[in-house]
Parts: C-alpha cells; sequence; structure tokens
C-alpha cells in the first residue's frame, strides 16, 4: 500500500489501542515489512513535533501518548496529583537499569553496594520496571528492564532519549 | 574539619564513601581512599550505635579502606592476588557508582520538569481510578487465581546464609593479654607474644598493640645488639 496510505491506518491503529501494540501486530495486520514500519512510524512522530501527541517506544512496543509538555494541564483535567518524586535510591536503581538493562537483583546490588529488593518490588508494584526474563547462569535470576511507562513518567519517546554518558562504555565493568 | 553527615542522606557505603572523598574535594584513588578511611570508619561508628543491622552493610568496605590504608602507609608491604584486586575493585566500584549517580541526578531533573505523558483513556481506565469494577464474569477463584500469580511474580526476599564468625582479639584486649604477662613475668621476649598469636590478624594485633604501648610509654623496647633477641620490659624499669 502507498507510503501514506500506510501512515493513516497506523495512525488509526494507535489511536484506538488501549495499551502499547507490539511491531509483530503491526506486522500481521498491514503485511508490510519492519523496516517500513519503523520509517512509517519515524515519520509520524516527526510530524507530530509541536503537536499534542507523541509516540513512545520501548522493546518493539508503540504507543500514542499526549506531548509531555502538556502534563500540567491533563492532569488537572483528569483531577489527578501528577505522582510523588522519586526517592534518591529509586532514581539510583533506575539509572542502573536504564542503561545495563536487562540486570539481576544481585548486580544491581553490587554496583550500589546495597541490597536494593525492597526498592526494586516498589519499582515494580509502580509499573516503571518490569521483569524480562531470566538470566542463564546459576539460579536463573530475574532480570529486570525498564518498562514504557517509565518513559511516560519521564515524557520521553524512547530509552535513546535518557542522557548520553560516554564514559560508561570505558568504565570497567563488575565481574560476578 | 569535621562536618555531620547525617545517615538519611546517603543511600549505602559507596554514597558514604563517595561524599567523604568529594567532600575533600578529592579524585577517586588510593591515596584519597586511605585519606578518609578513618572518617569513614567514625561514620559507621555512628551507624552502628543507632542501627546494627545497617551498619553491617557498611562493614565490607570498611575492611577494603583499612587494607587501602595500610598500603598508602606501607609502600614495601605485599599484598596477595586477592588483595591487590579487592583494592583495585574498590577505585572502579567508586567510579561506577558515582557514574550512575550523576545519571541519577540527571533523571532527577528530567522528572522535576514534569512533563509526563498520558495514554488514551478509555471510560473503563478512569473509573479505575475510584473504584474496583471487575469484569462481567469474574469468580471468587479467579481472582483468587490473580492474586496468586501477582504474588508469584513479586521478587522475593532472598534467604542470606548465615555463618557463625570466629571471635576475634581486639586491640585493647592484646594490651590487656600483653600488660598481664609483663606484670607477672618481669620481662618477657618480643618473639614470644608474637608466637602465642593464633592467626595472621592477631599477629598485627599484637605487633599494633605493643607499638600502642611503647607510645603510651607502659612499656619499654630493648635490643642491646643487633639481631639479638627483642625484650619487653615495663617502662619504669627502663633506665
Amino acid at each position: 500500500m502507498s507510503n501514506s496510505n500506510l501512515k493513516s491506518i497506523i495512525e488509526s491503529i494507535l489511536f484506538v489501542a488501549e495499551k502499547p501494540i507490539s511491531l509483530n501486530e503491526l506486522k500481521s495486520i498491514t503485511k508490510e515489512s519492519t523496516a517500513d514500519l519503523k520509517t512509517v512510524l519515524g515519520e509520524i512522530q516527526n510530524e507530530f513535533q509541536g503537536h499534542g501527541f507523541n509516540i513512545v517506544t520501548k522493546d518493539n512496543y508503540y504507543q500514542l501518548v499526549s506531548n509531555p509538555q502538556n502534563a500540567d494541564i491533563i492532569a488537572k483535567f483528569f483531577n489527578e496529583e501528577l505522582r510523588r518524586d522519586l526517592s534518591q535510591a529509586a532514581l539510583e536503581i533506575l539509572a542502573i537499569i536504564s542503561y545495563k538493562q536487562p540486570i539481576t537483583r544481585v548486580e544491581i546490588d553490587k554496583i550500589r553496594g546495597v541490597h536494593s529488593g525492597e526498592s526494586i518490588r516498589n519499582l515494580m508494584i509502580r509499573g516503571l520496571i518490569e521483569e524480562k526474563g531470566r538470566k542463564d547462569s546459576p539460579g536463573r535470576p530475574i532480570l529486570y528492564g525498564t518498562s514504557i511507562n517509565f518513559l511516560k513518567h519521564l515524557g520521553l519517546s524512547s530509552v535513546e532519549e535518557l542522557p548520553k554518558v560516554e564514559e560508561l562504555e570505558n568504565s570497567e565493568g563488575i565481574e560476578e | 574539619m569535621s562536618f555531620q553527615i547525617k545517615t538519611e542522606n546517603f543511600t549505602g557505603p559507596l554514597d558514604l564513601l563517595l561524599q567523604l572523598i568529594e567532600n575533600e574535594k578529592l579524585d577517586i584513588t588510593q591515596v584519597s581512599l586511605a585519606n578518609v578511611a578513618d572518617q569513614y570508619l567514625k561514620h559507621v561508628e555512628e551507624i552502628a550505635k543507632q542501627d546494627t543491622e545497617r551498619a553491617a552493610e557498611f562493614l565490607i568496605i570498611a575492611t577494603q579502606l583499612l587494607l587501602i590504608k595500610s598500603k598508602v602507609l606501607l609502600p614495601e608491604m605485599q599484598l596477595s592476588e586477592k588483595e591487590e584486586e579487592e583494592v583495585i575493585d574498590l577505585e572502579a566500584r567508586l567510579q561506577e557508582y558515582k557514574h550512575f549517580k550523576d545519571i541519577a541526578l540527571k533523571l532527577k531533573e528530567i522528572a522535576s520538569r514534569r512533563e509526563r505523558s498520558f495514554e488514551r483513556q478509555t471510560e473503563k481506565t478512569i473509573q479505575q481510578f475510584t473504584s474496583f469494577y471487575p469484569p462481567q464474569k469474574v469468580s471468587v477463584d479467579q481472582l483468587k487465581l490473580v492474586f496468586e500469580e501477582v504474588l508469584r511474580r513479586m521478587p522475593k526476599e532472598e534467604q542470606i546464609g548465615e555463618e557463625l564468625l570466629e571471635k576475634t582479639i581486639t586491640l585493647e584486649e592484646k594490651m590487656e593479654q600483653i600488660s598481664r604477662s609483663i606484670k607477672s613475668r618481669r620481662e618477657i621476649y618480643l618473639h614470644e607474644v608474637l608466637e602465642d598469636s593464633h592467626s595472621r590478624l592477631e599477629l598485627v594485633v599484637t605487633f599494633l598493640a605493643i607499638l600502642e604501648m611503647i607510645k603510651q610509654k607502659i612499656i619499654h623496647v630493648v635490643q642491646n645488639q643487633l639481631f639479638e633477641p627483642i625484650k619487653i620490659l615495663p617502662a619504669e624499669a627502663s633506665i
């Protein structure tokens, strides 16, 4: 189908969907290639600049959301309090998980030097992190990653928009 | 130049260590780590007074700091391969932790802008804010299953294995011991005192005890000729 037709279809699907849609779902509905779909999604997002919409994506899931700059008004519209600030510990853990995902609890503990179990449970309950399977090592520990909700919470479109840290790639990792 | 760091202001041992180093405006090096070791220990003592369980988390790093401090004070001291690794490890860990702390700060900035994205709310979702509307055909059994699933998914507390630690001897106890030996025998030889030790740790503590007692003028140490056995005498017996 033509590019503008595909664009129109994807916009509608994203609009009516109640939760994030996977690339595979879009593929099976539209019968288009991954590359084409991704291109169109990118174009749609660009066209949203300055408008009230945005597309947020994580792990090849996509969701249509409101422009993060309008958060205050929308919260008022829903009569909802914008969530309380995250604690220092929660921020540290989110920072670690964002950049090292998927990562196990023990690996997080090692980096922070403290037990993080309770904070991790809290972040799970708040839906900011989620299980991403298990590590293929003794004990098969759970792997954690950030959720699409985490991005929505911060008003980001994807993990690429997280602050850049060049030195991170050069620093030595912790050995298990 | 002592200052107060409240225990609530740091999230753990690495955070405390980092704050101490940054407070002294130092870089993360072995020398600066050795530098702040005493301050770190003071803080751990304070924490132990309020919350021993929390203090336990700070102990491993405390021992690593002491190792680093010893190495800095005695550069010729030979560390085992494992100990060398631990030293390099602490520096690297602190660097990495600092990194993530910086990132956390940036995340905090982003979060404070309160620019949140909302997804489209259908009528169902709006109602969920105020009351619980289960799907039509749900039964008690189904709710039970769902709840059990939620519980199963929550990360579990892991049982940390318990181990008995060997009793170690403190500096004060060792000084007491040596004091008593001197009192009953008037003079003892250094090698006798050292031979009594059951572990390397005890050897070190014994040595430190003797140095401390010399410093406090409780004992006096004599060696008449090069390589002769070293004698320990009570201080008032010295000429």
